[in-house]
């Protein structure tokens, strides 16, 4: 069975929020934020492609 | 770590664990003969405009007048200087605002306001992709200051949460937030 998953950023607590659709058997959030946002994006985009 | 710390010590999960820092680096323009070696020196020409964000408006800024206070213990006099001479040109309510779609620091120095301009490295090379005459130069460990940025998996987490984590530490992973600007050490010597 396919779920969605959601990758998320942000460790301050007043966390932004991104997120984005992959094939996956868990849901997941990332938080962070500021200067993390795109890079840790970049990051869990490779990550949903390895 | 602040942040990810206080979570840990709430309850939300742990362990933290330092995944990157961002450190502050020197902008310059191309004319400008600036390297780690000569930084300070550069810094304290009256012939050279600083530019920095502005302190307490953005953290950029502060971390400026961090390297100016450790410039002071370095050479007496450097703090006074460089904070008196610094423009704070970004991060500020009266600072000029970039047009839609530039990045703040790559436009005012693609607009000459500053010769060097002190902000994070990430934001450094930000800039340069848009201005790439411009140089990006590393600040020297004795006046180098930055942020130590720390991960942790909330508790009960579903196990793809720490593969991601790990997926983060793990030499693809840092390899990509080093092409960010990030200083990310877990890359084993030699790749």
């Amino acid at each position: 069975m396919k779920h969605q998953r959601r990758t998320m950023l942000a460790l301050p607590l007043a966390a932004s929020l991104l997120s984005f659709s992959a094939v996956a058997e868990e849901n997941l959030q990332l938080y962070a934020a500021g200067s993390l946002k795109s890079a840790l994006g970049t990051v869990a985009t490779a990550y949903e492609a390895a | 770590m602040t942040h990810p710390e206080k979570l840990a010590a709430d309850g939300w999960g742990g362990p933290v664990v330092l995944f990157a820092r961002n450190k502050l680096c020197a902008l310059a323009q191309a004319e400008v003969d600036i390297t780690p070696d000569n930084l300070l020196a550069v810094l304290l020409d009256a012939k050279i405009r600083l530019g920095t964000s502005t302190p307490k408006a953005d953290p950029s800024g502060d971390y400026a007048w961090e390297l100016f206070d450790k410039a002071g213990k370095i050479q007496a006099g450097s703090f006074e200087q460089l904070s008196g001479k610094a423009l704070q040109l970004t991060g500020g309510p009266e600072s000029a605002s970039a047009p839609a779609g530039r990045n703040p620091y790559g436009w005012v120095m693609a607009e000459k306001k500053a010769d060097v301009f002190l902000t994070y490295c990430t934001n450094a090379v930000l800039a340069k992709k848009e201005v790439p005459t411009l140089k990006i130069v590393q600040i020297p460990a004795a006046l180098s200051v930055g942020a130590d940025y720390g991960l942790l998996v909330r508790k009960n987490a579903p196990v793809e949460a720490w593969h991601l984590a790990l997926y983060i530490l793990s030499p693809a992973g840092q390899q990509l937030l080093r092409e960010y600007g990030f200083e990310a050490a877990a890359i084993p010597a030699g790749e």
